[in-house]
């Protein structure tokens, strides 16, 4: 590495730079064809010291300037040849080459305010009308010298200031494509998954990561980490690689939630978070089940375009506090119908437009009036009518369709084409006695007890067949087997009369997390079946 | 934007009072303001005149958490705007902080 190249170093001492340099290193040029003002002029510059050179014409004046051998002119108007209105406008031009600031003082005889105004509209910095005064002469060299040595201040800062951007714009950019290498996954190419990414600098507080588990369930999760630049894109890294390998080994969302959270509580500061939508679309069963926290309500669109459902925020952001990691939360648990479409959006896009936001209600007036394959397109047009300019705003703005039927169907065919159907698990006698097609998933896939009510999985009666018991197996009282082994938001009603105090202790559960009076009544689906 | 702060209980509590924007802005004062007092018991933080919050608020309420816990204090929110409130509320932040409204504790979801 350079010293020119790294930041904090520069080639000229600051203090140095802003110093008026003493007469004696300095070398004024003075322009005239009439000798004897020559000669007057260079008595004066002599007697303070300064290095003089001499010029008969304007041609000779440009060569001298462009040879870089002069700190100020002093330009005669009327000369054979170039003129010292044409001589400045070259030596103006060289100077916008060079970035070296070269005071051209006028020295005239002419008294045409006309004329004299020529001086300063030709580029000459100032004028002098003789018979010529030593004291103005002086005086005005002085004030010139001391602007020309701020212009040297100002063009050093900024070409330093350049230097540190250009060297900073390198690394974000190299930033991106190593965040960009990280969160790449085909899934997001998936017909039927469609979205916006538009971050607000180079790189971006928001996250969008998708995967397939074995299983061919569907995860993915959109993240906003507090603050964007270098500090969020640090962030990003170890969240993928969680998120990554953890879905490809079949791990259910939650358990992703409380790794990936007590890996933030680790290695973050306390003030730096992420707020994340993590969904999980199981083609099977056809369920969606949704862990929001802290971000903007997921929406559930209908064939009818209105909002069936919105999945509010109701967990902490990751890396807060472990013990309340979203993981360790109960999720909310839908059954898709045939034509549902799923939106969700990080912050930028509610609040887009700083004091005039956006506004949820506007958002989903967008998207409820917008045919279902230009959801995407539509809220894209209406935010930058809104802002007046392309995204992204202020913020970070990233924002998802999901079109279930669609996506569900693709899902269901990589999992056939992958040989993966064989992984469901016993077929279902239900409480009715009809037998429903057997599916299984791994109850909170793999963990040993229930989040919520924190019943050993082992304590389960109904295994697979295929040996994995300790992996594909549900409690042995629950005819359905939800993910989360729970009873979510059934009804007492609704609920078997054999069922367990656990039952009892999971509602509990239920209600502590969603109070009555917000509990989505409609996300009760599922009851139906049974 | 200002944070204003002073002592109240003999000193066992430090009101820190947010006016106008709660945003990155303020994050050094409000570091200052909190930093160099012994002894305090509750940190009371009034959002009655703070019009807005972002995520870089919530941060700094977090920041003022971790320091009240290595004191064995605990943090309280109070007298938050409808607006402000709704941002504490979508972060789940009354599973951490006591939030008061009006002097009363308002009881959080959990």
């Amino acid at each position: 590495m350079s010293a020119a190249d790294s930041p904090g170093l520069t080639d000229t001492d600051p203090t140095d730079r802003e110093r008026v340099p003493e007469p004696d290193e300095l070398t004024v040029l003075v322009v005239d064809d009439e000798p004897v003002n020559v000669l007057l002029l260079e008595m004066i510059l002599k007697a303070r010291g300064f290095n003089v050179a001499m010029a008969e014409d304007g041609a000779k004046a440009v060569d001298r300037v462009r040879d870089g051998h002069c700190d100020l002119v002093l330009m005669d108007v009327m000369m054979p040849g170039m003129d010292g209105y044409d001589a400045t406008r070259h030596i103006k031009r060289i100077e916008a080459e060079t970035g070296r600031f070269i005071p051209v003082l006028f020295v005239t005889a002419l008294t045409d305010e006309k004329r004299l105004a020529e001086c300063v509209a030709c580029g000459g910095d100032d004028f002098l009308t003789k018979p010529i005064s030593r004291v103005q002469l002086n005086a005005k060299i002085d004030s010139w010298l001391r602007t020309q040595a701020m212009h040297r201040t100002l063009q050093g800062q900024h070409d330093e200031l350049e230097r540190h951007q250009q060297r900073l714009d390198m690394e974000q950019q190299l930033a991106r494509r190593i965040v960009g290498k990280a969160v790449a996954s085909p899934v997001l190419e998936t017909p039927g998954l469609r979205y916006r990414y538009r971050p607000a600098e180079i790189l971006s507080g928001d996250i969008l990561l998708a995967g397939c588990t074995p299983g061919g369930r569907l995860m993915l999760m959109l993240g906003d980490f507090t603050g964007h630049g270098i500090a969020a894109a640090i962030g990003v890294i170890p969240l993928s690689n969680i998120f990554r390998s953890m879905t490809r080994k079949g791990f259910s969302p939650a358990e992703v939630l409380r790794e990936a959270d007590a890996r933030m509580c680790e290695a973050l500061p306390a003030e730096m978070f992420l707020a994340a939508i993590t969904l999980e679309l199981d083609p099977v069963s056809r369920t969606l089940t949704v862990w929001n926290s802290a971000m903007p309500p997921l929406l559930v669109i209908g064939r009818d375009g209105t909002v069936r459902h919105r999945i509010g925020s109701s967990q902490l952001p990751l890396g807060v506090d472990g013990a309340h990691s979203p993981g360790r939360e109960l999720p909310a648990m839908l059954e898709l119908q045939a034509g549902d479409r799923l939106f969700l959006c990080s912050d930028g896009v509610v609040e887009a437009g700083g004091r005039q936001p956006f506004g949820q209600q506007q958002v989903e007036q967008v998207l409820t009036e917008s045919a279902p394959d230009q959801g995407v397109e539509r809220l894209e047009q209406a935010l930058v009518a809104h802002l007046g300019h392309d995204l992204p705003g202020a913020d970070d703005i990233t924002f998802v369709e999901l079109d279930c039927g669609r996506l569900l169907s693709e899902l269901a065919g990589c999992r056939e084409a992958d040989g993966l159907a064989a992984e469901t698990g016993p077929d279902v006698r239900q409480g009715n006695g009809a037998v429903r097609s057997g599916w299984a998933r791994r109850c909170c896939a793999g963990s040993t007890r229930c989040p919520c009510c924190s019943v050993r999985w082992s304590d389960c009666t109904v295994r697979c067949s295929n040996g994995r018991a300790s992996t594909w197996c549900w409690p042995n009282s629950m005819p359905t087997p939800w993910s989360t082994g729970c009873w979510g938001w059934t009804p007492a009603s609704r609920r078997p009369k054999t069922a367990s105090s656990r039952t009892t202790r999971c509602a509990r559960a239920v209600s502590r997390i969603w109070p009555r009076a917000r509990s989505p009544s409609g996300c009760v689906t599922r009851a139906s079946a049974w | 934007m200002s944070v204003k702060d002073y002592t109240a209980r003999n000193g066992k509590e430090l009101v820190l009072e947010i006016k106008g924007q709660f945003d990155f802005s303020l994050h050094k004062p409000f570091r200052q303001a909190y930093r160099g007092h012994s002894g305090v018991e509750v940190y009371r933080v009034d959002l009655a005149q703070a019009e807005y919050m972002d995520s870089s608020a919530l941060g700094m309420l977090l920041l003022l958490r971790e320091h009240a816990s290595g004191q064995g204090a605990k943090v309280v929110l109070c007298n938050c705007q409808e607006e402000v409130e709704k941002i504490l509320r979508i972060a789940n932040f009354q599973k951490l902080f006591q939030i008061e409204r009006n002097g009363v504790e308002a009881r959080g979801d959990s």
